[in-house]
């Protein structure tokens, strides 16, 4: 069997460090000051380099670790992401009850399920979703298409 | 007899109608996402909190309190009956209670970690009620540089203690730190790595950063384990009657787990699942015969659950007593206070003593309502579980979008919450722990405040923070907790290096 390293802790370790030379490097725009009178970007260029010897201190062991590849789900995550950005588009044009049914339609992709539970599924959605914010939280919102 | 007429106080606010009605609700909704895995009690927390804009203070923080605690019974549940930890503070109960429902005694093992629960509970209950004022009054002689201390100090522990690596821990809470700086600048009005988006002056919305790192990760990563779910047998109650021997072996073990979850969750930075986690380790170390755990034994399932009841409650010391949250769920608590308009801190008890002492009671009455709320009708938590994650979490999805929305009737937010969400799955699929993100993001801006405000003070000599004695104590106890943490790193490394060059001369 082909022995792997721990990838986790590699990539996960790399991307802190990026993260962090991103946070120091853009901090250098606003006033760095001094220790008795910080300005705003003393504390985040001190954290930005801090996190990025950190990434380092999560990377460089990992490369004699072992470990297992990394799995991503990405079916799941598109379609949840996607069903996210689709509520917040229609939210307005289409009002409450339509806009949480196709939302729910849309997470729904990725599992295994017949055509009718599905529907189901998102009818009660969309039932409970408008009956809990607009009608019992009274918060102001578009029910339908012609209602906004 | 100040204590008397305090509980007095507390037991008037909290026994009125309303209070009770947002008290059950609170815990009947913490056993839910409790119960259910895929959700736990900080998504509940935070979807709950824009809906409590309209309550009055003490009926918000109380009703989510319950979700906390109430969240800590359900846990228990999915963990024996499936072996899926409904909370990560259940994790641990997995180890010992799944085999014992193999072994049909699922049943028992309900019943022991309620009252296993309740017990810890009702003793981090009296360690509250007993060390909360106390405390409160050394922190009014806190200045800036104890608080930065004592927030690095719950940092440190937040990170180093969790159960992955220490640097992974750390590299989470510094990039918190770093997520809380985004906003506008107090001191200076400087609108920080906003990149001229007006809506991220007023920084990240911490509902929309706790939803994509607890809501929309879980939901990502728990649609296909759904498919292949088991189902849970029946529990039936005449089941669920421990016999004379089961009962005399959880004495013991209750006990110790209270005590250590007690003494645990009062630290800063220490929530219920370490609690958890050392104290099944020290019952391991105690055990006559240790090759029983993992097999089913009681000792097993019953201390884990006493310490992290236990720790759930004295979580609260420091987050009342001196405004500092002690984990994630702490922090978006204190956040719905200060929506509120109460400024957590030492002052909190003395200002607020209805709120504080009503709380307080209304943990005793909520306690209660779990265990009737749990053992009578486990029937009805176990056919909860036998729903298909599939027909929930479209549900979860929409309500976390409004839920965010909510907040500031915008869009925007719910844009970010898919943002954060990527974010969140990303840090999950590489094994980063959010929680520690979280605190760090939450204490950040208040840190960054104590720091100026303490070397201002000191005129920039960092001596500040050594020279005070309660400030030096704090920050040599973080030093000790760093200092092991790169023992046990170098430790394991070296390890798993051994191991790699073994593999790879085998291969």
């Amino acid at each position: 069997m082909k022995t792997t390293r721990d990838i986790h802790d590699l990539v996960g370790g790399l991307l802190m460090t990026a993260a962090g030379i991103f946070f120091a490097l853009y901090g250098q725009r606003y006033t760095f000051g001094d220790a008795a009178r910080m300005g705003p970007g003393y504390f985040p260029v001190v954290l930005g380099w801090t996190l990025a010897v950190l990434g380092l201190l999560v990377a460089l062991p990992a490369w004699w670790r072992r470990g297992t590849g990394i799995t991503v789900q990405w079916n799941n995550l598109l379609w949840c992401i996607a069903a996210l950005l689709a509520f917040a588009f229609t939210l307005h044009p289409l009002g409450v009850v339509l806009s949480s049914f196709f939302a729910a339609l849309l997470s729904l992709v990725p599992s295994a399920m017949a055509l009718r539970t599905r529907l189901t599924v998102c009818a009660v959605v969309a039932l409970l979703t408008t009956l809990i914010f607009p009608v019992g939280l009274q918060m102001i919102l578009p029910l339908w298409p012609w209602s906004a | 007899m100040e204590l008397l007429s305090n509980l007095w106080l507390g037991l008037q606010v909290a026994s009125e109608p309303i209070t009770l009605l947002y008290c059950f609700g609170g815990v009947l909704l913490g056993t839910v996402v409790g119960v259910l895995p895929g959700i736990g009690a900080l998504a509940a927390i935070s979807l709950l909190l824009p809906l409590t804009y309209h309550m009055p203070p003490t009926s918000a923080i109380i009703m989510l309190a319950g979700v906390y605690y109430g969240a800590q019974y359900g846990g228990s549940t999915a963990s024996i009956l499936l072996n899926l930890p409904g909370t990560p503070s259940s994790a641990v109960t997995c180890l010992d209670g799944y085999p014992m429902a193999k072994n049909g005694k699922a049943g028992v093992a309900l019943f022991v970690t309620t009252i296993a629960s309740l017990a810890g509970a009702m003793s981090g209950l009296v360690l509250l009620v007993l060390f909360s004022p106390a405390i409160s009054e050394i922190g009014l002689k806190f200045g800036p540089a104890e608080f930065f201390s004592m927030m690095v100090l719950g940092l440190v522990a937040a990170s180093s203690m969790s159960t992955g690596s220490a640097a992974k821990g750390l590299a989470m809470v510094v990039f918190g730190l770093l997520l809380g700086m985004v906003g506008t600048d107090v001191n200076s009005g400087v609108a920080r790595f906003s990149f001229d988006v007006p809506e991220l002056m007023d920084g990240i919305n911490l509902i929309a950063l706790a939803m994509g790192l607890f809501g929309v990760a879980e939901v990502v990563r728990c649609i296909n384990s759904a498919d292949t779910a088991r189902r849970p047998d029946k529990v039936t109650l005449r089941s669920m009657v421990p016999t004379k021997a089961d009962f005399k072996a959880t004495i013991k073990p209750m006990a110790r787990g209270s005590a250590l979850g007690s003494a645990l969750g009062a630290l800063p930075g220490v929530g219920p699942s370490i609690a958890a986690f050392m104290s099944y380790a020290i019952e391991k170390k105690v055990a006559k015969d240790p090759s029983r755990f993992g097999h089913g034994a009681i000792e097993g399932i019953t201390a884990p659950e006493s310490a992290n009841n236990a720790a759930a409650q004295t979580a609260f010391v420091p987050s009342l007593s001196l405004g500092i949250p002690g984990d994630a769920v702490m922090a978006v608590m204190l956040g719905a206070l200060i929506i509120h308009g109460i400024q957590p801190g030492p002052m909190l008890i003395s200002e607020q003593p209805q709120l504080f002492w009503g709380l307080v009671v209304s943990f005793a009455i909520g306690n209660i309502m779990l265990v009737v709320l749990n053992l009578p009708t486990i029937g009805l938590w176990v056919a909860l579980l036998r729903i298909p994650f599939a027909w929930m979490y479209p549900a979860i999805l929409v309500f976390v979008a409004l839920g965010v929305y909510s907040v500031n009737n915008n869009t925007f937010d719910i844009f970010s919450v898919a943002a954060l969400g990527i974010m969140g799955y990303a840090l999950m699929v590489l094994r980063f722990e959010p929680a520690p993100l979280l605190l760090g993001y939450i204490l950040g801006p208040m840190l960054e405040e104590n720091l100026r405000r303490s070397l201002l003070l000191s005129r920039g000599d960092p001596m500040v923070f050594i020279d005070r004695p309660i400030s030096a104590g704090l920050l040599g106890f973080t030093l000790l907790l760093l200092l092991w943490a790169v023992w046990s790193t170098v430790r394991a490394t070296l390890r798993s290096k051994r191991q790699l060059e073994l593999a790879e001369q085998a291969a």
